[in-house]
């Protein structure tokens, strides 16, 4: 059995971005006022109540802060949040 | 509208962890709308035909799911399920659409002057388009051309469906009568080389050449300008009909190599088209190697909107190629029709009589050329009119 070199440490990073850039697998985000947010790329939802949606996508964690928090999810890896938004935070 | 037709909904998830549940759901193929949390209770919207996978889900989550809702064509549909009667008259009522839109109601028929229409409608009765025919069994264009060629008044017809309505519309051979303006004055000019050879009448005008005299192309034979008696000049529309023998000569050529065609009876197959997919209708399949093909398709109709489903009727006339070697004497006699039919077409049928011909033969490269020089006879009078000014 031929042995496979690991890829080298250094290279990960750029080659990780380079790949997520290149199949669009990046959390794309629409926001129309503070009601309306569509977001692609959502892996899982973390926490949800009408007050406050936190979300987990390929590179980020995604909370939502509002009022009257919806979200419509029709079949696809994105998801809209309707709402009245009053805050967006993003962590790495 | 789609999300009527389809049927939607409403429901409320009792579940101590939405997360998941929606988690669940986002994994699934269902199409979940509004979820929201109210009062601790999930709520949202789904369609109808996702609801096994959402009571699924709802099992696999020691959930409960409770329908608050639901709203669309095919719940209301479903509540009459059982009622047979509305079931049968719906369908009675489609049939009886589907039926009527495909079998002729009404005959319509235009441009007639001279024919009457009983007539035209005993001619379309012949080709069977009569009230109540089926009109996706009959190729419109077959009518078509049978009335143009059965009708001899009949210069062009066409026939067009617009559901159970038929249009039919037929235009007439009118001979227009000659318009000759005998008021313009005009020159009698000869149409050929010619010698004259006989001067039938020269009612008006002043005649040029002498009996027996050549004259050339274009040379005036009766002229229009006549000058008086006592000088003046007046422009006459000159008439006459003088006869001149000039000659002509013809080339035919005939190959050794004789390609006929030989056609078989005509038949036709059918089949019905689906979405640009034909399905036959006819166990046969045209496997001829040459055929002249004809294909016309009827779509049916509901109420003058047409349907993509349709029966194709396809003309097969298939033929057989045989290549064949002429030898030289059967060429001489396929050439020597050649001439008959070339005599009968543009001497004969136009008043023109052949004094004599003659034939020389010449062998070309794989076939057979004969040079007729023919010695003719005919009206040669050509009118050619002058054009002054203020005549009167």
């Amino acid at each position: 059995m031929p042995k496979i070199k690991p890829i080298n440490e250094n290279y990960k990073g750029p080659l990780k971005k380079f790949i997520t850039r290149k199949f669009y697998l990046n959390t794309h985000m629409t926001i129309t006022d503070n009601t309306h947010l569509e977001i692609e790329n959502v892996q899982n939802i973390v926490e949800y109540n009408d007050v406050y949606i936190k979300l987990k996508t390929s590179n980020l964690t995604v909370m939502i802060w509002g009022e009257n928090l919806s979200v419509n999810d029709y079949g696809a890896d994105g998801i809209v949040i309707n709402g009245e938004f009053s805050s967006i935070e993003f962590e790495r | 509208m789609l999300d009527h037709l389809r049927g939607v909904i409403e429901f409320t998830i009792v579940t101590d962890s939405p997360e998941e549940f929606i988690n669940t759901i986002r994994k699934s193929s269902v199409s979940a709308r509004n979820l929201r949390l109210e009062n601790g209770f999930l709520t949202g919207q789904c369609y109808g035909f996702d609801k096994k996978t959402l009571l699924k889900i709802a099992a696999l989550h020691h959930a409960e799911f409770i329908e608050t809702a639901r709203y669309g064509f095919v719940f209301t549909a479903a509540k009459y399920r059982r009622r047979y009667g509305i079931i049968a008259g719906v369908a009675a009522a489609l049939v009886m659409v589907f039926f009527l839109s495909n079998i002729t109601m009404k005959i319509n028929i235009y441009g007639n002057e001279n024919m009457s229409d009983a007539e035209v409608l005993s001619v379309l009765d012949d080709a069977g388009i009569r009230i109540g025919s089926y009109l996706p069994n009959i190729s419109l264009a077959a009518v078509e051309r049978d009335i143009v060629s059965n009708v001899r008044d009949v210069a062009w017809a066409g026939i067009k469906r617009s559901g159970p309505i038929v249009s039919v519309e037929i235009s007439e051979m009118t001979k227009k009568p000659e318009l000759t303006p005998t008021n313009r004055p005009c020159n009698i000019v000869s149409a050929k080389n010619a010698q004259i050879v006989k001067i039938k009448s020269v009612p008006m005008g002043m005649l040029i050449p002498m009996l027996g005299d050549t004259v050339r192309e274009g040379d005036i034979l009766v002229s229009g300008v006549i000058t008086g008696k006592l000088g003046n000049t007046y422009y006459v529309h000159a008439m006459g009909d003088i006869t001149g023998r000039y000659s002509e000569k013809i080339t035919f050529n005939e190959s050794f190599t004789h390609r006929r065609l030989d056609y078989e009876d005509k038949f036709t197959r059918r089949s019905l088209r689906i979405f640009g997919f034909n399905i036959p209708l006819t166990p046969a399949v045209n496997t001829y190697e040459n055929a002249e093909v004809n294909e016309e398709v009827s779509y049916f109709n509901i109420l003058t909107l047409n349907l993509p489903i349709g029966i194709v009727n396809t003309e097969i006339r298939p033929y057989e190629v045989t290549e064949e070697i002429l030898t030289p004497e059967a060429a001489n006699t396929l050439l020597l029709e050649k001439t008959k039919r070339y005599e009968e077409n543009f001497y004969l049928d136009e008043g023109v009589t052949i004094i004599s011909k003659d034939i020389v033969y010449k062998p070309v490269e794989g076939g057979l050329s004969i040079n007729v020089s023919y010695v003719l006879e005919a009206n040669i009078a050509e009118t050619q009119y002058i054009y002054v000014k203020n005549h009167r």
